[in-house]
């Protein structure tokens, strides 16, 4: 994988993708028979999403393919394997769909990344057979405003969003920056619903709620930014297409703001040329891609061409970050991009 | 392995438009596979549509004993909404996944509608399930699209009042200057007050200057030249002087 170059790695995880429905059968009919066909017994509970893992199992892998990683596959490895463990469903199940994936895919790859392929879903299966159900946290107690992150993870999760504004502006009063409060509460807290999330604490719709009191809170202060640089120049940021999440793109547009930068912020899921179209009207400087999610890898890569091809390598510069570039590290600098994947207050 | 967080990658976290509730109380079993599950094989048939496995809620489901329905076609139960695409496919063999609908009745012989994809490939068709998805659900997702644009649109628009804020601050700065060059002006257009005696003159505090003074501190519209008297003189001053023998 590490030698591939980046056009083959994308062509085998466009390939890749392609096989959902057939793989779904496969995983389907070798689960079946290692059940002995448990469907002919009335009453009982078989069934097993095989679709949708189909599906997330190619998209987790193919998107390690492409980004150049194999780190990212066995971390996807491990986060499915905590889910199933929480939600008390067998572990042992991904250790043998990735075997079975490895297995038949052999046929049915070229052999110009096949390799990199087996290495995954080997690594992948390695991983989730050692994985622990302990979800990596963060240690307490480093924050000044730790404090304040407990109490507005309990407000946002009661959907209380006039209180999560007033404890937000009381931070400010007391004298904590807008960066501070964006990353020691906000993203802090919004990590924290991922990991009750994953570990099967809250429902779907709980997170749902709090996430929307965040957003809400984000949106009250934004007239309280000072930018407390001269301007920098225009910068447009947006999350790629297919990606939902939003708040990460959102706290940077705010914080580049308040490093001087006049910021359009277009939300995430906005397709190529509405992006094209807005840092031409925005006459931007800076574009700023956000992507969570490693499937999100080749929508990345197609907005930087489309960008490239539409304004030249110089400007806008272009900067890229979020999850998918933690676990994609080679990204960046495979497509000429800057990218930022530490703690924003310290660029 | 239940659907978590909505639907799988497939749909990028989203459910697929148009799928309704399914209510079937008399047929607990096959509504708890699709509860419970986000996909499920309900038949497989041959390439001629000939059911060869037939999950046995499903054969519940439609009231028949499940050995009765290997080997029979299984074209009787769907309702195709585009017959025509899908018959093409299955002669080009290309695989694919259609959408179906299947009529079935309960115990009481009320009608209801199972919404299904039917999934090709070579070695003939599965008919396959979608778990009923709750129009809670539907609206939960709906729900984060519309507030996820209403962050853009609350953000934007507060930019938007942040640069006019800005736009209006520097338009009365400007304003304010203007006006009192403007106060100058209308001065020294109007009579000045002068003293008749020293030559004097009122100024807007209500004091009393010397008029060259004044003049310096108040007149910016005045430029500097030379009157031809005082002409004659500066340059009698600058013509060499015959050097003294
Ligand atoms: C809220 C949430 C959602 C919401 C998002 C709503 C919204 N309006 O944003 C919804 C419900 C849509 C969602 C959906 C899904 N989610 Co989600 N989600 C989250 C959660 C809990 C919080 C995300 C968040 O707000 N983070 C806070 C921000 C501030 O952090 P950030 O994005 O990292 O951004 C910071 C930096 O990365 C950086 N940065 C980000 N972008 C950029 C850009 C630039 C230019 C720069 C310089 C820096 C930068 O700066 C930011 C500030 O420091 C995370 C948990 C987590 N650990 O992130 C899971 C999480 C990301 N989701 C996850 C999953 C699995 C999903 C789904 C696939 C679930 C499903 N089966 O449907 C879908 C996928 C949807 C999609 N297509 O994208 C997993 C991913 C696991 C993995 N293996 O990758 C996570 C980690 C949860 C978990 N622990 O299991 N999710
Ligand atoms: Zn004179």
């Amino acid at each position: 994988m590490d030698s591939l170059p980046i056009l083959d790695r994308l062509e085998m995880g466009h390939r890749l993708r392609r096989l959902r429905t057939e793989l779904a059968q496969t995983l389907a009919e070798r689960w079946r028979a290692r059940q002995q066909d448990l469907s002919a017994a009335p009453g009982e509970p078989v069934s097993r999403a095989f679709d949708e893992d189909a599906g997330e199992h190619l998209d987790f892998l193919a998107g390690a393919v492409e980004g150049g990683s194999l780190a990212a596959f066995e971390e996807y490895a491990r986060w499915k394997s905590r889910v199933l463990a929480s939600r008390a469903l067998p572990a042992a199940d991904l250790v043998q769909d990735f075997e079975d994936m490895e297995a038949w895919l052999e046929a049915r790859l070229p052999s110009t990344g096949k390799e990199a392929v087996t290495r995954a879903l080997r690594a992948g299966a390695q991983a989730a057979a050692e994985a622990d159900t302990e979800i990596p946290g963060i240690p307490a107690g480093l924050s000044p405003l730790q404090a304040v992150q407990e109490q507005f993870l309990r407000v946002i999760l009661r959907g209380e969003r006039r209180e999560a504004t007033r404890l937000s502006l009381e931070a400010l009063q007391a004298g904590h920056s807008i960066p501070d409060l964006y990353i020691e509460v906000f993203q802090e807290s919004q990590y924290e619903l991922g990991r009750l999330w994953e570990s099967n604490q809250i429902t779907v719709a709980e997170e749902h709620m709090a996430t929307a009191v965040t957003q809400s809170v984000l949106a009250r202060l934004y007239p309280h930014i000072e930018p407390t640089s001269p301007p920098q120049g225009n910068m447009v940021v947006t999350g790629v297409e297919g990606e939902m999440h939003q708040i990460g793109a959102h706290m940077v547009s705010d914080l580049f703001e308040a490093r001087g930068w006049s910021v359009r912020f277009l939300g995430t899921n906005v397709p190529r040329a509405g992006v094209v179209q807005a840092l031409a009207e925005h006459d931007a400087d800076l574009l700023g891609i956000s992507a969570t999610m490693l499937f999100s890898v080749p929508n990345v890569v197609e907005l930087v061409h489309a960008v490239r091809q539409k304004f030249g390598n110089a400007r806008p510069r272009i900067l890229v970050g979020g999850a998918t570039f933690r676990l994609a590290p080679r990204l960046a600098g495979e497509l000429g991009v800057e990218s930022c994947v530490g703690d924003l207050r310290q660029i | 392995m239940p659907s978590i967080l909505g639907r799988g990658p497939a749909t990028r976290g989203l459910p697929r438009p148009g799928l309704e509730v399914l209510v079937m109380e008399s047929t607990e079993l096959l509504a708890h596979y699709l509860q419970t599950s986000a996909v499920i094989q309900l038949v497989r048939a041959t390439p001629e549509g000939l059911v060869t496995e037939c999950n046995q809620a499903f054969a519940a489901a439609l009231g028949v004993p499940r050995s009765e329905l290997i080997g029979r076609p299984i074209w009787g139960w769907l309702v195709d909404p585009d017959a025509q695409r899908l018959r093409e496919r299955i002669f080009t063999g290309e695989p694919g996944l259609f959408p179906q609908r299947i009529n079935l009745s309960d115990a009481q012989q009320h009608p209801y509608t199972l919404e299904a994809l039917l999934s090709l490939d070579s070695q003939g068709f599965a008919l396959i399930g979608e778990p009923a998805l709750s129009k809670e659900h539907a609206l939960r997702n709906e729900l984060l699209l519309l507030n996820n644009e209403f962050a853009v649109l609350t953000r934007e628009n507060a930019r938007q009042n942040k640069d006019l804020r800005k736009a209006q601050s520097e338009l009365e700065r400007v304003y304010d200057e203007l006006k009192s060059s403007h106060w100058h002006l209308k001065k020294i257009q109007e009579v000045l007050p002068i003293c008749m005696i020293c030559g004097k003159v009122r100024t807007e505090e209500a004091t009393w200057d010397d008029l060259i003074h004044y003049f310096k501190q108040n007149s910016d519209f005045l430029s500097h030249s030379y009157c031809p008297e005082c002409l004659a003189r500066v340059e009698a001053d600058l013509e060499p002087k015959e050097e003294a023998p």
